[in-house]
């Protein structure tokens, strides 16, 4: 609690990213955690502070725990104007909509005001009983990071392998995992980042399909659409960055 | 170590990116846009940082642990699953490891096993309903 106080922008700016990444369909929490995860390692000063990052900087927590719980917020906001969900539980909620006769809208905001703001409420109770709770358990579950790794890996071995099996029902997702796994390996020993090729892909889905609709529509003219410019040049901005940055530190 | 590592993923996005662009010359341009897209920067960055890894000075090696051993284990649990199914692999890999690589006692490496087992059985067998087929092997036998 008094980390969060000391970085109290930090939980902000998190919290911002994660309400804004909610409300963007298609992007999960996954998304949203690893935004707020590297947006908080840029946030260390100097790259001695920054190699603390996996190894117990706290706000290596602080950050991906704001958006995360900041983005059911976000998703609700196209869910309950637009209809459109922003996440898998949204879709369910929507899908509860529609068998109690609410159509998501205008309507949401007006008319049904009552129900939107009950659904506001009940996030922030939420939130705070899962405060009291954790305050509750928080030796005891600050007693797992004391396990001996050895104890832990079979377990969490065999919880991958199911989780990975059961998307698909198929064992070609096993070798799937195990080459991503090598992958995965091959990035910590390069000093890779990980993180971004984790948003990368869980987020690939919808621009490969998105960027078939506006060159239907415009054809390669809504490659000079002024926002799409915007995008572009702030895509290559956020890649440029870094270059700059270790350069001027020499 | 990481000079090798960072080698071999460029190579590997290298190649990846390579056969995108490949498979997608002679697709309807449509189809083939966003694999060009992507496959062209791509194979083009993975270029540099061959070049980068080539040129960059060799930095002291620091000694790393050997990784053969947890890939050998991972990857005998997944022929296991392959081979036996999930259920009897799941009890059969918690029990061996726990006893030959992490040296536990006889006691403690059955309990947790018997959790970990009756965890899986009963969250994803008997509540969820999840079809762990039976394995290769057992078909074979005609055991399943």
């Amino acid at each position: 609690v008094k980390d969060t106080y000391r970085h109290f922008w930090l939980t902000i700016r998190c919290s911002l990213i994660g309400t804004f990444i909610g409300i963007m369909p298609g992007l999960g929490g996954s998304v949203a955690q690893w935004m707020a995860y590297g947006h908080a390692a840029q946030s260390a000063k100097t790259p001695e502070e920054r190699k603390q990052f996996g190894q117990g900087d706290v706000r290596g927590v602080l950050g991906p725990g704001a958006a995360n719980n900041s983005k059911e917020g976000g998703s609700l906001i196209p869910t309950v104007a637009f209809g459109v969900p922003g996440s898998t539980s949204m879709a369910i909620l929507l899908g509860g909509f529609l068998l109690l006769g609410l159509i998501p809208g205008p309507d949401m905001l007006t008319k049904h005001v009552a129900v939107t703001y009950s659904m506001v409420w009940t996030i922030v109770i939420a939130n705070v009983i899962t405060v009291a709770v954790c305050f509750l358990f928080l030796d005891r579950l600050a007693g797992i990071t004391e396990v001996k790794g050895h104890r832990l890996i079979p377990v969490i071995l065999v919880l991958v392998y199911i989780g990975s099996y059961t998307s698909n029902s198929h064992y070609g997702d096993l070798l799937v995992t195990l080459f991503f796994g090598g992958m995965g390996y091959l990035m910590v020993r390069a000093g890779w980042a990980r993180a971004p090729s984790c948003s990368a892909s869980s987020s690939a889905r919808s621009p490969r399909t998105i960027s078939i609709f506006p060159q239907a529509r415009y054809d390669a003219a809504w490659l000079t659409r002024p926002v799409v410019l915007v995008l572009i040049a702030i895509a290559l901005a956020v890649i440029a960055y870094p270059f700059f940055q270790g350069r001027r530190r020499g | 170590v990481a000079r090798k590592a960072s080698l071999a993923l460029a190579v590997l996005i290298l190649l990846a990116a390579g056969y995108a662009v490949f498979a997608a010359k002679g697709w309807q341009w449509k189809a083939a846009l966003f694999p060009l897209a992507i496959g062209i920067p791509l194979f083009c960055l993975a270029a540099i940082e061959i070049a980068w890894t080539l040129a960059a000075k060799e930095p002291p090696e620091e000694p790393a642990p050997n990784p053969a051993l947890p890939w050998a284990w991972m990857i005998a649990f997944l022929a296991l699953i392959v081979l036996l199914g999930f259920p009897i692999a799941v009890a059969v890999f918690m029990l061996v490891y726990l006893k030959v690589q992490a040296k536990e006692g006889w006691l403690f490496s059955i309990v947790l096993t018997a959790a970990v087992w009756g965890a899986f059985y009963g969250l994803f067998d008997m509540m969820l309903h999840l079809p762990f087929p039976a394995g290769w092997l057992l078909e074979w036998l005609g055991l399943a």
